[in-house]
């Protein structure tokens, strides 16, 4: 340890001047990231309002002129009613779950 | 317009005409604003209370940039946000302000123009449109739901 510090000897001024060179200042790294953490603030901020304008200018007038529910509701309507049907022709077919089910209960109350 | 930092409002005075002539004056919807109650003790929601009348009465717009109130007040049920001290306000908003360097300034200088694009918008015309909007699309999606419990139990059904 001590043959350590003795190693130094002669260094010491030069180590201590380089200490003072360091000294945090104002043009610093702290400052250089202080300064793109505004930068990345507004291009957030931009984006954002971009995104509000999209939805009430574009958006909304698109929704004026143009709304497609009424086709939308028609279509789902549709595509209910189809599978209903489906589901209907599915279940009172003869070997369905539910006739063989039905057939099971009616024959054990009615043939017991 | 500046920067879109918090301007923090402090009231001292709860008293209607005090409340009211501090929210004229204040930049709310073109700044995000923070109205701090906290100095008032047992009289926040007297205070509360006029900031409500105010927005209501006024048609205050609470956009592009929100509006929150500092208060202790727990469970109001009230239009405003509440929260209950200034560190809790959101983050995106808490910046330290400072003049702004080439780069920054043209980059403020879009966000100022979107930001009067904003301004002209009118809200009284596309409250409602948005309001009709979610309504019709509700209407869809609960009609789309139960398409798609018809389509498991056929699917189910077919695979027996």
């Amino acid at each position: 340890m001590t043959k350590g510090k003795d190693d130094l000897a002669g260094f010491r001024d030069f180590l201590d001047g380089e200490k003072e060179l360091r000294r945090p200042s104002g043009t610093g790294a702290a400052s250089k990231h202080a300064g793109f953490e505004l930068l990345t603030f507004l291009e957030l901020e931009s984006s954002r309002l971009d995104k509000q304008l999209a939805v009430m200018e574009e958006k909304s007038y698109i929704l004026k002129n143009c709304d497609s529910f009424d086709q939308l509701n028609r279509q789902i309507n549709r595509d209910i009613s189809l599978k209903n049907a489906q589901l209907m022709k599915l279940l009172y077919r003869e070997d369905s779950p539910m006739m063989k089910s039905l057939e099971e209960l009616f024959s054990a109350v009615f043939n017991s | 317009m500046g920067l879109p930092l918090y301007k923090i409002l402090e009231i001292y005075d709860p008293k209607r005409a005090a409340v009211w002539a501090k929210l004229a004056n204040a930049p709310v919807g073109a700044q995000p604003v923070a109205i701090d109650l906290s100095n008032l003790g047992d009289r926040e929601l007297e205070a509360l209370e006029y900031i409500e009348e105010f927005v209501r009465l006024q048609k205050t717009r609470a956009f592009p940039y929100p509006l929150y109130v500092v208060s202790n007040i727990k469970n109001h049920r009230g239009v405003l946000e509440l929260v209950p001290s200034l560190e809790h306000l959101p983050q995106y908003y808490k910046k330290k302000n400072r003049p702004l360097n080439m780069k920054e300034n043209s980059m403020m200088a879009k966000v100022s123009l979107k930001q009067g694009k904003l301004e002209n918008i009118n809200l009284d015309e596309f409250k409602p449109l948005a309001k009709t909007y979610a309504a019709k699309h509700k209407v869809i999606f609960k009609k789309q739901s139960y398409l798609n419990y018809l389509e498991s139990l056929f699917e189910g059904l077919r695979g027996k």
